[in-house]
């Protein structure tokens, strides 16, 4: 049943997109610069990850009533979307066939010789052969050295999960990295 | 135990050693700036018809008083004119009441013309009955133009079908 049309709701919708565009402008100042580093560690690019970033915050434009109150649970959702929206892309390429980077062949960024490079490009190569929740769970436990009670917060799962996934997702990295095919 | 957690140590090095965003230092601001807007310009804007709604709601109201002030002042400077009552069915004479009904009808026509009163073709003698069952065929004034020297009467009585006549007689027409 729809709710009476009144001069008040009218005003309140009015109030609310008000308050939405300045809600979303808080979050984006708040979390860009997080969510770009964790995009940047979970897509293959930096173009990637900042289409993930855009892609997160617009959809949180588009509806503002799905994104929860408070700033942490804010964060929440907008980790779960970008996490979710790197999965989309991941499924998308696994259907295409260009799947998984394979380290074994050798893979190196040609014309950049350095050790650094070399090792971001290795690890790089390796997160992607993780699937994009288990990859998400390592970055944030690992890279970001959040504790696993965050981490299952963030991505709305189950501490239990968390860890089943931390599990596996070292043992393929070590694979990985150790040259074995995943 | 050693093994293992020795084994997660080295893989956390190796990770944070080759760390994708490690030099990364985020959006640049032209980036960051051309992203807000992008955001920002995506947020629905309140509906348009709405903000039509409390103007439409007012005038809808404003109209409907002016319409029910006026109908309340006409109804007070013109009062509306008593409905004529509707015609009641030509009763069925019942057997003995037609000679009473026929005399009541001559009691109070007095002297009308023969010919209504017999019937004649049939047709007047039907009028007759209309004109005493209806109160339509009330009589009306004179026309001005008839000399006042010469008194008339005027009778009325409708057809069947609808049709008023108006009889205008001498008053010494028997």
């Amino acid at each position: 049943v729809n709710a009476p049309l009144t001069t008040s709701a009218i005003l309140d919708r009015t109030t609310d997109s008000h308050a939405a565009t300045e809600r979303l402008t808080r979050l984006f100042d708040g979390h860009q610069r997080r969510l770009f580093l964790l995009a940047v560690r979970l897509a293959a690019d930096r173009e990637e990850a900042r289409d993930l970033v855009q892609e997160t915050f617009l959809r949180a434009a588009r509806s503002p009533r799905s994104v929860p109150d408070g700033d942490s649970a804010g964060e929440a959702w907008l980790v779960r979307t970008l996490v979710n929206l790197c999965r989309d892309r991941w499924r998308r390429l696994e259907v295409r066939g260009r799947g998984r980077a394979v380290l074994a062949e050798g893979e190196e960024p040609a014309g950049d010789p350095e050790a650094a490079a070399v090792a971001r490009a290795t690890v790089r190569a390796a997160l992607s052969t993780l699937p994009p929740r288990r990859r998400a769970v390592i970055i944030l436990c690992e890279l970001e050295g959040r504790a696993v009670r965050e981490v299952a917060r963030l991505l709305g799962v189950a501490e239990v999960t968390v860890r089943w996934h931390l599990l596996t997702a070292r043992r393929e990295l070590a694979r990985v990295l150790r040259g074995e095919k995943p | 135990m050693k093994d293992r957690t020795d084994r997660n140590e080295s893989l956390r090095e190796a990770l944070r050693r080759g760390d994708p965003a490690s030099e990364e230092a985020g959006l640049t601001p032209e980036e960051s700036q051309a992203m807000r807007r992008t955001v920002l310009s995506a947020v629905p804007p309140p509906r348009e018809r709405f903000r039509l709604v409390p103007v439409l709601v007012t005038a809808a109201a404003v109209v409907l008083s002016f319409v029910v002030i006026l109908t309340l002042w006409r109804t007070q400077e013109h009062p509306p004119a008593p409905h004529p009552p509707t015609p009641s069915p030509i009763p069925s004479p019942r057997p003995g009441e037609g000679e009473k009904n026929r005399d009541l009808s001559l009691a109070r026509e007095g002297a009308a013309p023969l010919s209504r009163r017999t019937g004649g073709d049939g047709r007047p003698a039907r009028a007759s009955v209309l004109a005493q069952h209806r109160p339509a065929a009330r009589p009306r004034s004179v026309p001005p133009e008839e000399p006042a020297d010469t008194p008339t009467r005027q009778v009325q009585f409708s057809t069947p079908g609808g049709t008023r006549v108006i009889w205008m007689l001498p008053q010494t027409t028997r």
